[in-house]
């Protein structure tokens, strides 16, 4: 009988894509283990070679096959900071800005375009960097820096224009409309009730923003920062163009450096022999490796692990 | 006039919670079953039992018998998606899907395997009519059913229930998101309806109950505490706590 | 206390204005970048930019009309490749897994692979095709875009399927329906919209990616309609030209710069329209 096929021809196509959705759910774990593995695989000739001495190691060497992962982990790091240090107060002063003060006609537009900056390619921040940012920063910023705050150590060096610190003011700019935005997010999920009990008892704008809007939002911003560094530790174009790419560790701020990102950018297509495209290949690793670890930690103080959705 | 389904000893949980004890009741065919109670008190968990709704989620479990036309439809290995083409459901708000009035109606028809353009659209006018929803809608077919007024996204559900021609309809309150005039659409629908169907509704609206059912069945905390013809629950109830319901002590 | 007031009036003026100059700060660079990408990149565009191949380096004019068509031919592919898997993992998660255990492993994952960093991506695609394959191709490009497409598409089409109400599957089960078919006639077509959107705004994410095809796709100064060869895009060049010595280069890239960004934020805003014109309920 018909009826009798279709049901069985139902019950096939249930299995059938059950199947299929289930087999594509699982690869998106058993990608993420693939890239460790294969990652990991390809580093073994550097980690055989120089162990737990290349996480150490500052001479970075083509030619005599020398390979330490310090200079890049350094630059990688500290440009990051700065980043965050330059971009957590300003994204928090715009998502401020959005939520509690805009006129309303501003609210709207103001929020769409920091939204579609964030959606600008990476690449055009380092471009812009190193064309228009960086003459600016040693003509005009730098030799003022060194006049002025030289006698800090951090501000000593030359007017080069390119560096640590450009590096991580561009990584700054990048990352401030997607920090703001999660933010802005974020802030307006306080309920208008909670704020306006604040000002019910004749708190100002700032107090309500303080110790209101803020405590009760403290750990969706704390995960947005985290998310922004996670952005900043992996990120390639904006940094490639600014830092300097000098495998020499300085500790002046205003001198040239590398990350990881950097130095995979600029060598691996250079690199011929084996050890030093595996030392490379361990570099991507130990930057795989602290992402992971900075989302996981992000995931968790914004508490991603609980199911959001309603129940069916 | 026979038992369409028969309920014995029925027990249902949520996980290790139970929310229905020991459920004993037949549904008589061709007739307005109506189940009433307090919220919470498991008229719609039970009404979700009698389409094996339940096992969508994982943790469900039945215990008991539930009989529709001589076979034990609880019994393991029953096939649900013909079980579903048989027993009919309606829900509390309606669902109309993300589709044009037509296809909505044609939906359950393709699903059976109905080909033939000329057949479907003569049990879609059908269903349509059956609903009583033909002659406000024959123009505009192939809109999106979300154009629809909520009351007629109802009877749209119901025209899509029937267009199947199922044997039993369940309606989960069907009414509680409408309007009065669109309820007493609903209210005349559902007595043409039993011409053709049996019908069980669960309803939070006692008059509901009083007007359109034959039986009735009281539920509380679980429990069928009384089941007997409407007029006599309503007029003669034998259970205090019935007596106490209808006559809105608590409720 | 009235000093006290005062000085609660004095700090609140301040922080807000901090905020507001902090905000100001914040968009006054970004607009500024925007404007430099269009004032310096409308001088390069020209009919023979989108319409010849580059010239031998140092001498003026060609065009980039290769690196164009091969940012499509790139994303095309990894779109081919990405979007049908992402959507069918989302299903798994909207449909099937819900709050199981493997459901959140995929859904927390997935969550991490949206940012991990896509250098990385394109060293794993190195290693898994361009080594074994013995070169440079664009079809190990468009698997590294597509790996990082695929957890946007996951997370974003799990979001959106959820967005169909569980009484209108329900319903659709209650006609007899077997589940795959309500999935794909009804739920789907519920979530057509919000798909289509999350589909356009990774396609535009990962067209104006670089970091993962500098070792995959890499370059190329030619057509190339094949698969297995390298092949240039927009953003490898922008990268490859601008660090290059020529000033008809920096230009060039400029004018790529410009198509990107206007190629990507033209999308999005397309995109943010479409969910914003909800139907009438």
């Amino acid at each position: 009988m018909a009826l009798l096929e279709r049901h069985k021809a139902d019950k096939i196509g249930d299995a059938v894509f059950r199947g299929v959705s289930y087999f594509f759910a699982i690869s998106v774990v058993v990608l993420m283990l693939f890239i460790f593995a294969v990652l990991f695989k390809e580093s073994l000739p550097a980690i055989k070679k120089f162990g737990l001495k290349f996480l150490v190691s500052s001479s970075w060497d083509p030619v005599r096959l020398e390979f330490g992962a310090l200079p890049s982990v350094y630059g990688t790091i500290v440009s990051s900071i700065i980043a965050i240090v330059i971009a957590v107060p300003i994204s928090l002063g715009i998502a401020i800005f959005l939520t509690e003060m805009a006129p309303k006609g501003f609210k709207g537009p103001i929020g769409t375009a920091i939204e579609l900056l964030a959606s600008i390619p990476s690449i055009i921040y380092g471009m812009w960097g190193l064309f228009v940012f960086a003459p600016f920063l040693s003509d005009h910023v730098e030799p003022w820096i060194i006049e002025y705050l030289g006698f800090i150590p951090i501000f000593n060096g030359a007017p080069l224009g390119i560096g640590m610190l450009p590096a991580g003011f561009i990584l700054a700019i990048m990352i401030i409309p997607f920090i703001s935005s999660v933010s802005r997010d974020v802030f307006q999920m306080v309920p208008p009730m909670l704020k306006e009990s604040g000002y019910g008892v004749g708190a100002t704008k700032w107090e309500v923003i303080r110790k209101v809007v803020i405590p009760y939002t403290r750990s969706g911003i704390i995960g947005a920062v985290i998310l922004g560094l996670g952005r900043a530790l992996g990120e390639t174009m904006a940094v490639t163009f600014v830092i300097g790419n000098s495998h020499e560790i300085s500790h002046a701020l205003l001198d040239p450096a590398t990350s990881i990102s950097a130095t995979l950018a600029n060598e691996f297509t250079e690199a011929v022999d084996p050890l030093y495209l595996s030392s490379l290949v361990a570099l991507g690793l130990i930057l795989f490796v602290i992402t992971f670890i900075v989302l996981v930690l992000a995931k968790f103080l914004i508490g991603g692990f609980s199911y959001k959705g309603g129940n069916l | 006039m026979n038992d369409k389904v028969k309920i014995k000893d029925l027990n249902f949980y949520y996980g290790t919670k139970q929310a229905l004890k020991n459920i004993n009741l037949s549904v008589r065919e061709k007739e307005i079953t109506a189940l009433i109670g307090p919220s919470g008190c498991g008229k719609t968990t039970f009404l979700r039992c009698v389409n094996r709704m339940h096992d969508l989620y994982p943790g469900n479990r039945y215990e008991g018998e539930i009989i529709l036309d001589g076979r034990n439809i609880l019994e393991k290995g029953l096939d649900l998606i013909k079980l579903r083409s048989k027993v009919g459901m309606v829900f509390q708000k309606p669902t109309p899907f993300p589709m044009s009035i037509y296809e909505n109606v044609a939906f359950g028809l393709k699903l059976m395997g109905i080909k033939k353009k000329k057949e479907i659209s003569l049990r879609v006018e059908k269903a349509l009519k059956d609903s009583a929803l033909w002659d406000e809608i024959k123009d505009r077919l192939n809109e999106p059913a979300l154009s629809l007024s909520g009351g007629q996204q109802q009877r749209l559900c119901i025209a899509r229930a029937v267009a199947v021609e199922p044997e039993v309809i369940l309606m989960d309150e069907p009414c509680s998101a409408l309007d009065p005039v669109a309820t007493a659409k609903i209210e005349d629908l559902m007595t043409d309806l039993k011409k053709t169907y049996t019908v069980v509704i669960v309803t939070h609206n006692m008059q509901q109950a009083a007007r359109v059912s034959e039986f009735t069945g009281f539920f509380m905390m679980g429990e069928m505490i009384e089941f007997d013809y409407t007029q006599k629950i309503f007029t003669a109830p034998s259970n205090k706590l019935t007596e106490d319901y209808i006559t809105g002590r608590f409720g | 206390m009235n000093f006290f007031y005062l000085r609660r009036k004095f700090y609140n003026l301040l922080a807000l204005t901090v905020s507001l100059l902090s905000a100001g700060f914040g968009i006054f660079f970004l607009f500024w970048i925007l404007k430099d990408v269009i004032t310096l990149g409308l001088p390069a565009l020209n009919w023979a930019f989108f319409t010849e191949l580059p010239v031998p380096p140092g001498a003026e004019g060609g065009g980039l009309a290769h690196a164009i068509l091969g940012t499509i031919f790139v994303t095309v592919v990894a779109t081919v490749i990405g979007v049908p898997s992402g959507i069918l993992a989302g299903t798994y998660l909207s449909e099937y897994g819900r709050k199981s255990g493997t459901a959140s492993v995929v859904r927390f994952l997935s969550d991490i692979l949206v940012s991990a960093p896509s250098i990385v991506i394109g060293l794993f695609v190195y290693a898994i095709l361009v080594k074994p394959l013995g070169g440079f191709s664009a079809i190990a490009g468009a698997v590294a875009l597509s790996i990082i497409m695929l957890p946007v598409i996951v997370r974003t089409a799990e979001e959106v399927l959820k967005l169909v109400p569980d009484s209108t599957r329900e319903a659709a089960l209650a006609l007899g329906a077997p589940h795959w078919k309500v999935t794909v006639h009804v739920v789907y077509r519920g979530a057509i919209r919000g798909i289509t959107t999350g589909v356009l705004l990774a396609v535009a994410r990962v067209s104006g990616e670089t970091a993962p095809l500098l070792f995959t796709s890499f370059n190329n100064s030619f057509w190339n309609f094949n698969v297995a060869e390298p092949t240039a895009t927009l953003t490898v060049t922008i990268f490859n030209y601008a660090l290059g010595p020529y000033e008809d280069w920096h230009t060039k890239a400029w004018g790529a710069a410009l198509i990107i960004t206007a190629t990507v934020l033209l999308v999005t805003i397309f995109a943010r329209l479409l969910v914003t014109r909800r139907s009438p309920r």
